[in-house]
């Protein structure tokens, strides 16, 4: 073995490993950007890896397109090959339905915002070893995705976009310690810090946290950003869950339910631009 | 050592064994956690793939395998592509030199390669972000059950190179 260490491909190997510490130091300094090996193979297999997350999704949705059907396919045993053709035909009405509600849904984003603007991403990878539900999208920044955009559904706030490559994003959870925002309740106006934790992630929730202990906070206020940092004012982001007290009994911590469903997202909405972008970075680090 | 000469059949069949491990792991299609353990797939495919390989082969290996994973993975910048590179050498040389190629060093192997991937996975992405208890709780809780949990994937992967391995013998 102590051979290798004195041949040509040690050298070779160690040379790599120096040039990929450089880069990775340097990525590190500039952040934001997805390191450029990875964007290479990032870019390559985007592809395959729509296409997986397509065929997955198609089967899941099929499964449930047949268990709702199962009732009626008893009723009607003699009409199985019919029901089996309107079942292909419910599961493709049911595809445009979700999708018209899909846009719906944001139009009313829009027409309440009509500063936003948006860029429409499908979710091609997970990081299954991030506690806090990082994920991949097939847009990057030939899409005019930048660093620290906001990432929502119609439902409520999901993250922002932690890296950029030239096809690809990645993006940050609200689950995740990585984003502080700020946020407010929305009925008491209360106003507080949101970010992520471990415990908290675990139960899918988040935190709000630095609460005057005389605020108002109650189970089941939405909470909303606050317009401070990198998101606009006015986005849901969920709903409070428990109520408790930090360890010194200063300050009122609430624990909050996101309105996406961050664990089985499939589309988001990128704001690449609205009134107000470009603050004060609050979102990333403590 | 007895390299044996390249079977372009066994080499797309590798090609397409590891590109079906990686998109599988990172299109979360099969969630295969077991409460907070989580396997890393390409992981024991890779220590698999190297104990049978010569040093060129798994060095390119590890480093095409951290890249793919690092264009997926949270903040973690070129950690894959420089772990993976250095854990795929170790695993060539330490198989070529200290053991056999039996399934026992390659559980071995597995469990040290997992243990090390999971443990560096935790110091440069945990340890630092939390308290020291929450961080400790993570590394009990979390990465060592991944780790041992990712281990145990080695024997498909063993028994698919070793047929592998006898049929470029051939």
């Amino acid at each position: 073995m102590r051979f290798f260490f004195r041949s040509k491909q040690f050298k070779f190997i160690l040379s790599t490993v120096i040039i990929l510490l450089a880069l990775s130091i340097t990525f590190f300094l500039i952040g934001g950007r997805i390191s450029p090996q990875a964007d290479i193979f990032g870019t390559i297999t985007a592809p395959f890896k729509a296409a997986v997350t397509k065929l997955s999704n198609s089967i899941l949705d099929f499964t449930a397109a047949y268990t709702n059907g199962n009732e009626i396919m008893l009723e009607n045993s003699e009409l199985e090959s019919e029901i089996n053709s309107l079942r292909e035909q419910l599961a493709d009405y049911e595809n445009v339905k979700n999708e018209n509600e899909f846009y719906k849904n944001y139009l009313e984003i829009k027409d309440a915002n009509p500063d936003f603007k948006f860029a429409h991403a499908t979710l091609i990878s997970k990081d299954t070893k991030d506690p806090y539900k990082g994920f991949v999208i097939n847009k990057g920044s030939a899409s005019d995705i930048a660093e620290n955009d906001p990432v929502i559904t119609d439902a409520g706030l999901v993250g922002y976009i932690s890296e950029v490559g030239l096809t690809t994003a990645k993006v940050s959870t609200i689950l995740s310690p990585d984003i502080t925002l700020g946020a407010l309740d929305n009925r008491t106006s209360d106003s507080g810090i949101l970010s992520g934790s471990l415990e908290q992630a675990k139960e899918g929730n988040t935190r709000l946290y630095n609460l005057s202990r005389s605020c108002n906070v109650a189970i089941g206020d939405y909470v909303v950003t606050s317009g401070e940092g990198i998101f606009p004012e006015g986005l849901l982001i969920g709903t409070v869950q428990t109520i408790g007290s930090d360890e010194y009994n200063t300050s009122i911590f609430a624990s909050v339910k996101p309105f996406a469903d961050i664990e089985n997202l499939r589309e988001v909405m990128v704001i690449t631009s609205f009134d107000g972008q470009g603050g004060l970075v609050v979102g990333k680090g403590e | 050592m007895l390299y044996k000469k390249n079977h372009p059949l066994i080499a797309l069949l590798t090609f397409l064994l590891f590109f079906t491990v990686i998109i599988l792991n990172t299109a979360g299609i099969f969630d295969l956690a077991i409460k907070n353990a989580v396997p890393f797939t390409p992981l024991p495919l890779l220590t698999a793939f190297c104990i049978f390989s010569d040093i060129k082969k798994s060095a390119l290996a590890g480093f095409l395998t951290g890249a793919c994973v690092d264009s997926v993975a949270s903040g973690s910048y070129c950690f894959n592509t420089i772990i993976l590179l250095i854990t795929a050498t170790l695993v060539c040389l330490t198989a070529n030199n200290l053991f056999n190629k039996n399934i026992r060093a390659a559980v071995v192997l597995s469990i040290l390669t997992a243990v090390f991937y999971f443990l560096f996975y935790w110091i440069f992405f945990h340890a630092f972000g939390m308290t020291v208890q929450q961080s400790l709780q993570y590394l009990l809780a979390n990465s060592l059950p991944s780790a041992l949990y990712t281990s145990f994937f080695i024997f498909p992967f063993y028994i698919i190179f070793r047929y592998f391995n006898k049929l470029k013998a051939k």
